[in-house]
């Protein structure tokens, strides 16, 4: 006669350690992806984090100059809040967001609408209650509108494809953050600045 | 008598399997999540993993190295200004007589820069090994960096005490902890035990340590990087005198681990200048500057040129060097054309 009670337990100890096994074996796996392949996620989100600590850090009427570590094919933009066009991760706020490129900027392949999609998917966005500009010295044409009037009052998705923006280097950058009244500008002197 | 339910040999001798072998698997996770290691030993570790893997997948495998923060305060402060909005800041507060000020100052810079050369592989891993011809690029095209630490002095410490900092003497007369040599013999392969001449490169070191009026109260925080950079050139010896006549390593005046260097030229730098390597310590008489000045002109850089330790049989030759420099744009690009690690 077969040991029903013994055939059941064997069975359901060998159902709950196989289970127990396959879950540490593909949790192990899933630690091992993330240790090889999301480094320059985790060194974007450092960067975004310290560019969100040191805004809020600033007082009104503060301008700060930080040096920021890079990543290459990476770039810094910011949404206000009464812009259209933002990520959708943005929600209802304005905020920056560090994205990785997706085109080459100012080549023929730019297309700014894949480059939303790129930073809404792989991108890191901080809100922020303050109107945000990110520009760089080579948006020149934007750099003068922002710095003659208050963000509040430029819509700047009417720049299309020179969304204003700091493309990253590989090495430090400098970047000054200035916040007065309800208004943030990050800014960034690139040298070797391409305009998309 | 084995009565019903009761578990067998073999039930039981499978049960333990499974434990132990979820004992082993959990500790593998653990090991993984990197759970009670330091910043610094996962960094090591990172490093370890990178030299000695196929150059196929070297470049792919991340340093995991994290920029560590510590600000060094004579008060209430706590660097705010070269920390601001940034995390996990490891704040040192100086206490005692001002002789126990300075050399608690000395230890924490030679140990920082100990660290970093250590964490490394002291210059002789391959840590870049396929990662510029990954970018499609030659290997000798450009430097690429770890900032080990950045090391901020809080606006409360005086230009005074900071003036009577001599980390230079301090490496050269101090064992590292642990270990039978000084910084400066371990720096060196225990081959050196005092600091090479200057005029050996007709270094004019007139140029550069000026550092013009003294304050007694600072306005600002200063703060200087740790870092460590490699190289690769197909000649070490042309490697070695030209970051020496650069001025790169004996404005600090650093030493090498190689004492014996043949001659030749090869542009190892991406900046051909030599000043412009090291940027606003060199630049006499900026008051703002002068106790980073004074500091930073006292930290040493070391460096090793040689054979690393990878598997890329066609670039073994390369130079390694740690150095602090003030953490400005300027002094690190001029450096590094990359930096890797984690901010």
């Amino acid at each position: 006669m077969r040991n029903k009670k013994g055939d059941l337990m064997n069975n359901v100890l060998g159902v709950i350690i196989a289970v127990i096994g396959l879950s540490l074996l593909a949790y192990g796996a899933y630690k091992v992806y993330q240790n090889v392949v999301n480094s320059e996620e985790q060194k974007a989100k450092a960067i975004i984090d310290s560019i969100e600590g040191k805004m809020n850090a600033l007082n009104d009427g503060q301008i700060g100059k930080f040096a920021i570590q890079g990543i290459k094919d990476w770039y810094i933009t910011g949404w206000s809040k009464t812009e259209t066009g933002r990520p959708d991760k943005c929600a209802l706020e304005s905020c920056i967001c560090i994205c990785p490129q997706s085109t080459e900027f100012g080549s023929g392949d730019f297309d700014w609408s894949k480059e939303k999609t790129t930073c809404q998917d792989k991108g890191f966005c901080r809100k922020t209650e303050n109107h945000v500009a990110v520009i760089s010295s080579g948006d020149v044409a934007i750099v003068a509108d922002i710095f003659g009037l208050e963000l509040k009052e430029i819509e700047l998705s009417k720049y299309k494809d020179v969304r204003p923006k700091i493309i990253l280097p590989s090495n430090l950058v400098e970047i000054s953050i200035e916040k007065k009244k309800d208004d943030v500008i990050i800014f960034s002197q690139i040298q070797e600045q391409k305009v998309g | 008598m084995n009565k019903k339910g009761d578990l067998t040999t073999t039930q039981i001798v499978t049960i333990a399997f499974a434990i132990a072998g979820f004992a082993v698997a959990a500790g593998f996770i653990y090991y993984l999540n990197y759970g009670q290691q330091s910043d610094q030993e996962i960094c090591h570790l990172s490093a370890l993993t990178r030299a000695t893997a196929s150059s196929a997948i070297q470049g792919s495998i991340p340093l995991k190295c994290t920029t560590g923060k510590i600000c060094i305060t004579d008060g209430s402060g706590g660097c705010e200004d070269s920390f601001a909005g940034e995390k996990e800041i490891t704040v040192i507060k100086l206490k005692g007589t001002e002789n126990e000020k300075i050399s608690t100052i000395e230890e924490i810079s030679a140990n920082a820069m100990f660290d970093c050369w250590n964490i490394m592989g002291q210059g002789k891993l391959d840590l870049y090994g396929s990662y510029w011809q990954n970018l499609g690029l030659e290997t000798n095209e450009g430097s690429t960096c770890v900032v080990c630490s950045r090391l901020a002095l809080d606006k409360s410490i005086s230009s005074e005490l900071l003036a009577k900092v001599n980390v230079k003497k301090y490496m050269q007369s101090n064992l590292v902890p642990g270990s039978s040599l000084t910084y400066l013999q371990t720096f060196t392969d225990n081959e050196v035990s005092a600091y090479s001449s200057v005029d050996k490169y007709s270094y004019k070191p007139t140029e550069n340590i000026n550092v013009g009026p003294s304050r007694t109260t600072r306005t600002e925080d200063e703060q200087v990087a740790f870092l460590f950079m490699q190289i690769k050139a197909g000649n070490i010896g042309d490697s070695l005198k030209n970051l020496a006549t650069d001025g790169a390593i004996l404005l600090a005046g650093g030493t090498f681990a190689a004492s014996t260097v043949p001659g030749g030229s090869t542009l190892l730098f991406r900046l051909a200048a030599p000043a412009a390597r090291i940027g606003l310590f060199a630049v006499p008489g900026v008051a703002g500057f002068s106790a980073l000045n004074t500091y930073s002109s006292q930290l040493l850089a070391a460096g090793y040129c040689g054979a690393y330790t990878t598997n890329d049989e066609n670039a073994k030759n390369g130079c390694s060097l740690v150095q602090a420099v003030p953490y400005t744009v300027g002094n690190i690009n001029s450096l590094c054309d990359n930096i890797q690690g984690n901010p």
